[in-house]
């Protein structure tokens, strides 16, 4: 080791292993990197909508359980819960509509899905273009000025921008969101209990600034039970796949079709990051992608994306509140 | 001077080499942890939201007998064991008793996820008396109590758990 040695600088094979092993090491630290940023995504992805989902259940598990009706005799509606599936139908419940979405016209109804190993279940269901549109009467919480009161609730789902108007100029990205709007205890006093009476109108059309509940829920439904003497649970909405309306009446001796429920499970399906960027890729106007070969509709290509880059959740509810 | 040119000493590179080696093991070791906290959360979601489908499935079970009902339930000991169990699939809708009053659609063995257990309290004042009209339970939900392709439940201090209180009427 002489000094003019040292000085020398270092040979090409020195500088080649030198390069070498630095590439070694930082495709190493890349790939390891990497990795641990796509699970870092996805772990985060997977508790947003978890804190999502959760936001969603607990309110209408509250609202559920401060469910309200009177057996008045007038035939008053306390509850209604209605699948539409057409999207001229839409068009009044704020949804921007485009050629291809969610599919409609019995393509995305499942409502009871064929039981496989045991008994049918919610998470498997489907329902329909607009899910349940849930309204009902509910003594809330929501403000302390009129808790306690009864309030007109609606819950629904509408894909429209997520600010400004609903128009096709509008440049906001379009999303599915699920909706909650609650309509004042002045407001709903002044409207009465026929939650399908013409004064309630104003419960179709969620506003885009107070009343989202939770983002790129593609999928939103209830069943509804009653508890027979034996303490079971009785599905009686939807009873088959033909049944997309339910309207809960007053009166203790209507048919099935017309009861109050004594339960319900309700279930958001919600999409990933990831589904939200196909989805959106998929629903473009302009430029459209070209449905792929494996798919044999537009229906079956919607639904593909949606059931490889969703999550269900789902709860069950008893309705405990309610009365004589 | 002329040692610090003479460039680095093994144990130099030992360390260095050591340094670096900690430093991708401790971000490795986090991966797996930071897959089951991301899969944890929608069971433990779940499970948070089965409190209203077990006081159900209790009241259905109830609807057989009242008294029968708080028979078959034991009373707390120290540690809880043994309580009457049920059993929930991992959807969080649907529950029932695992062995106490025939269920319509039994769970599949390989969907019960969730097990929820029951008793009764041991002392005053939430100890039940024949003669009331309530009976206040303590329930503890515990998960995964059954995995697919597994015969035999999962050991009990391997599963996430919870507990609360809840009352079914007579």
């Amino acid at each position: 080791m002489t000094p003019c040695r040292e000085s020398r600088g270092f040979t090409l094979l020195e500088l080649l292993m030198a390069a070498a092993i630095t590439v070694l090491l930082a495709a190493l630290m890349l790939s390891v990197t990497t990795a641990a940023l796509r699970t870092w995504h996805r772990a985060q992805d997977s508790s947003a909508m978890a804190r999502q989902a959760k936001l969603a259940l607990d309110l209408l598990q509250r609202d559920l359980q401060s469910g309200i009706r009177r057996h008045d005799g007038l035939g008053n509606t306390w509850l209604a819960a209605d699948i539409i599936d057409h999207p001229a139908a839409l068009a009044s419940h704020g949804w921007l509509g485009t050629a291809r979405m969610k599919p409609d016209a019995g393509a995305s109804i499942r409502l009871v899905p064929a039981p496989g190993d045991g008994a049918p279940r919610i998470v498997d269901a489907r329902f329909g273009l607009s899910g349940v549109w849930l309204r009902l009467l509910a003594a809330t919480t929501d403000t302390t000025s009129d808790a306690g009161v009864p309030h007109a609730i609606s819950y629904q789902l509408a894909r429209r921008p997520v600010s400004g108007p609903v128009s096709a100029g509008n440049l906001a990205a379009v999303r599915y969101t699920l909706f909650r709007t609650s309509l004042g205890g002045a407001e709903t006093f002044a409207n009465g209990n026929n939650l399908t009476a013409a004064a309630y109108a104003a419960l179709a059309n969620p506003s885009t600034s107070a009343d989202p509940l939770a983002t790129n829920v593609v999928d939103f439904g209830v069943w509804l039970y009653l508890r027979d003497g034996s303490g079971a649970l009785r599905r009686i909405f939807p009873t088959d796949n033909a049944d997309l309306s339910h309207v809960a009446a007053d009166a203790e001796t209507e048919d099935d079709a017309h009861r109050y429920p004594d339960a319900a499970d309700v279930m958001v399906r919600i999409l990933t990051n990831e589904g939200v960027r196909l989805l959106d890729a998929m629903e473009r106007p302009t430029g459209a992608l070209a449905r792929p070969a494996t798919y044999s509709n537009d229906a079956a290509w919607w639904w593909g994306i949606v059931e490889a880059n969703s999550r269900v959740f789902a709860r069950r509810v008893e309705i405990t509140g309610g009365g004589a | 001077m002329g040692t610090g040119r003479r460039g680095f000493s093994l144990v130099e590179v030992v360390i260095a080499v050591g340094v670096f080696a900690t430093a991708i093991v401790t971000m490795l070791a986090l991966l797996p942890a930071l897959v089951r906290q991301a899969a944890g959360t929608g069971d433990a979601l779940a499970a948070q939201g089965l409190p209203d489908a077990i006081h159900l499935e209790l009241e259905r079970m109830a609807a057989g007998g009242f008294d029968q009902l708080a028979a078959a339930i034991p009373i707390m000991s120290a540690p809880l064991q043994n309580g009457l169990q049920l059993v929930a699939a991992r959807d969080g809708v649907r529950v029932q008793a695992e062995s106490y009053g025939p269920a319509a659609d039994p769970i599949a063995p390989a969907e019960q996820f969730f097990a929820a257990e029951v008793w009764r309290f041991d002392r005053a004042p939430l100890r039940y008396d024949p003669a009331g009209a309530l009976m206040p339970l303590f329930v503890r939900v515990s998960w995964p109590f059954r995995l697919p392709g597994v015969g035999a439940p999962t050991a009990l201090a391997d599963r996430s758990q919870f507990t609360f209180t809840l009352v079914i009427l007579r």
